[in-house]
């Protein structure tokens, strides 16, 4: 039970930056590798599945876009967050999620930079996106 | 969007001037699928889409002249004035003072890419209204939503869930038993009702819904709205049973306070997912509640040991005798009786039961840990030891009597519970202990005073030590291991 393998273009992505790095016109094909993924690894090991197979696009596309961690990025129920996950450097240790001394089956501060905030329980992003943004704005990051 | 919070968000996002893009995905789902009326709400806006387009349309116009910042306050205004015109109803967030855009395909990765590189040069609160489909691009998630939130371990070929293979019958999870129990009390008790805030399926708060439309009612995610609405309930003489995840009721602590307890209105609070919850991890745990509720005055704080216990239990809760707020907490999960369609009696309040008698050392549980004593205890008798166990049945109100029996017999106890050492179960044995000046020797098991991770159940009890094991070694501890005085003698 472990490792599970990535498509050609996922098995590249260790950081958001290398996301950024390829075309536009590549970007459904990180998709459906991401989908793959993500459809192969709990299937082996089990979680949740739906929620971020919902959002596998918005999480490929929020990434190419935004210059996360700078730029926070804060999910609502942190389950849909699997591909976010997957994205920013954990793909490799993505079998250990949810499992004892692993990764946590949701965003989690103490677990990587590009997790703003912790989010187990629903409805509290906006509030704590809207906190980061008023922040910004006072210490002048304008443009976060 | 069930949850108020996020509207309380809303409401200041309008005002606060900042940088903050907020994406709705719109799927029409929870675990289960989302109720009330915003979800009509959001189909009727999905479906404007000529209004959107050429709104849209404007924008992009007039943000892309020079002189931005005034085109796009000219922009705002032109969008104003031809908002009241194209579309009848006026759209909730822009009321609320945020810009809104949308609704796009949420499975359009180029589609996405462009309007959120547009979005990112807009500055000001904003919200994109997506639509996706949960369990996009495996077919049958997409079709049994529920089922597939998160299925376990599954053949991806076939979509065959994987079952455990059962040879001998096992216990049923404490939740079916909860949700069966529920129907049959609810059939001969014609005031009963349920209420579940998004979680029919977890707590199988379900098989009343199917059963008693009218009387089982899943409200939303919407914790406080579930806690008031039985208070509102209970005014009327309803005996309303809300199911409420222990983590999940940190939510709504107000609403138990103010409007439950104050006022004395007998609500039957099931707190599932009571103790470590294994997977899921510390925003999960139900780890403080019997701390939480034990300290509020007219609170009944109870937890039962295995199935019959808990049949009992809500019996008991739903007599019209009861008046006041009562507690039941159980674990997420199997318990221990496969024949658990047990005949239901009442249980005094505030009166624990004896598992075992002894004399060594007295063990007293509070909920199913004592299935972890009772399984302590047949080690510890090969070791020539004789310890007494009491299931306790209530952290609140004590069974003072059996208590001050203990404290007469006993100079060492030990206490175990599922729940946060500090100011749990193990405490108020304490309380009682050091207010009748009684000094024996106690040791509490339970969850330590930090944050515990997630992993399997077993493994969290071993790691916080009051699984069967541990209950051994603090036993040993107390009393010292007779066997082990003869081989060093």
């Amino acid at each position: 039970m472990g490792e599970i393998a990535a498509g050609p273009l996922l098995g590249k992505i260790d950081t958001p930056d290398d996301l950024k790095g390829l075309d536009k016109a590549q970007l459904q094909q990180v998709c459906d590798e991401l989908r793959q993924f993500i459809i192969d690894c709990v299937s082996v090991h089990g979680g949740h599945f739906g929620a971020s197979l919902g959002v596998v696009e918005l999480t490929v596309a929020l990434h190419y876009v935004f210059a996360t961690p700078y730029d926070q990025l804060v999910w609502d129920v942190g389950h849909q967050a699997y591909g976010h996950k997957i994205l920013t450097g954990r793909r490799k240790v993505f079998h250990t999620n949810r499992k004892y001394g692993g990764l946590s089956g949701f965003p989690k501060r103490g677990e990587s930079v590009y997790d703003a905030f912790g989010v187990g329980h629903s409805s509290t992003s906006i509030s704590a996106a809207l906190g980061m943004a008023i922040a910004s704005r006072l210490k002048g990051e304008l443009e976060r | 969007m069930t949850a108020g919070l996020p509207f309380e968000a809303l409401n200041h996002a309008g005002v606060s001037n900042s940088n903050v893009l907020i994406i709705l995905n719109d799927n029409n789902m929870s675990i289960d699928p989302n109720v009330g009326a915003l979800k009509e709400y959001l189909t009727d806006i999905s479906t404007s889409q000529s209004w959107n387009r050429f709104r849209d349309d404007v924008w992009k116009f007039l943000g892309k002249l020079p002189y931005a910042d005034f085109q796009r306050e000219l922009a705002s205004k032109i969008e104003a004035s031809v908002k009241g015109v194209i579309s009848k109803s006026s759209n909730l967030f822009e009321a609320l003072g945020l810009r809104y855009f949308g609704p796009i395909d949420g499975h359009n990765v180029l589609k996405l890419a462009e309007i959120l590189e547009d979005l990112k040069n807009i500055p000001g609160p904003k919200l994109l209204h997506i639509k996706t489909v949960k369990g996009k691009g495996y077919d049958l998630a997409e079709k049994d939503q529920t089922l597939w939130h998160a299925p376990g371990t599954f053949d991806k070929i076939t979509g065959k869930i994987n079952k455990k293979i059962v040879t001998i019958p096992e216990p049923p999870k404490y939740q079916d038993v909860f949700g069966h129990t529920l129907v049959e009390l609810a059939e001969k008790n014609l005031k009963i009702m349920g209420i579940t805030p998004a979680m029919p399926s977890g707590c199988s708060l379900k098989y009343m819904m199917e059963q008693m439309p009218d009387r089982a009612l899943d409200v939303g995610i919407a914790e406080q709205h579930a806690v008031t609405l039985s208070a509102g309930l209970a005014t009327q003489g309803m005996k309303v049973f809300c199911n409420i995840y222990s983590s999940f009721m940190q939510r709504a602590y107000d609403m138990v306070v103010h409007d439950v307890a104050i006022q004395k209105l007998p609500v039957v609070f099931c707190l599932d997912r009571a103790g470590l919850v294994g997977d899921d991890g510390p925003t999960h745990h139900g780890a403080y509640d019997i701390a939480y509720m034990r300290c509020i005055p007219n609170m009944v704080v109870s937890a039962p040991m295995n199935e019959a216990e808990l049949r009992n239990l809500m019996y008991t809760a739903q007599l019209d005798e009861m008046e006041l707020p009562f507690v039941i907490r159980y674990p997420r999960g199997q318990g221990v009786m496969p024949e658990w369609r047990t005949q239901m009696e009442k249980i005094e309040i505030g009166k624990g039961r004896t598992i075992r008698k002894g004399e060594d050392v007295a063990i007293l549980t509070f909920g199913h840990p004592g299935n972890f004593a009772v399984e302590a205890c047949k080690t510890l008798v090969t070791d020539g030891l004789n310890p007494a166990h009491f299931d306790m049945r209530f952290a609140k109100p004590l069974d003072e009597e059996l208590l001050h029996d203990v404290a007469h017999r006993f100079s060492k106890i030990i206490t175990v519970e599922d729940g946060t050492i500090v100011g749990g179960f193990g405490s108020a044995v304490l309380e009682f202990m050091a207010s009748n000046n009684y000094t024996p020797e106690v040791t509490i098991l339970g969850i330590p005073d930090r944050i515990v991770e997630h992993g399997k159940p077993e493994e969290l009890h071993r790691e916080c030590a009051y699984d069967a094991k541990a209950i051994v070694d603090a036993v040993r501890a107390m009393v010292g291991v007779k066997v082990n005085e003869v081989i060093l003698a």
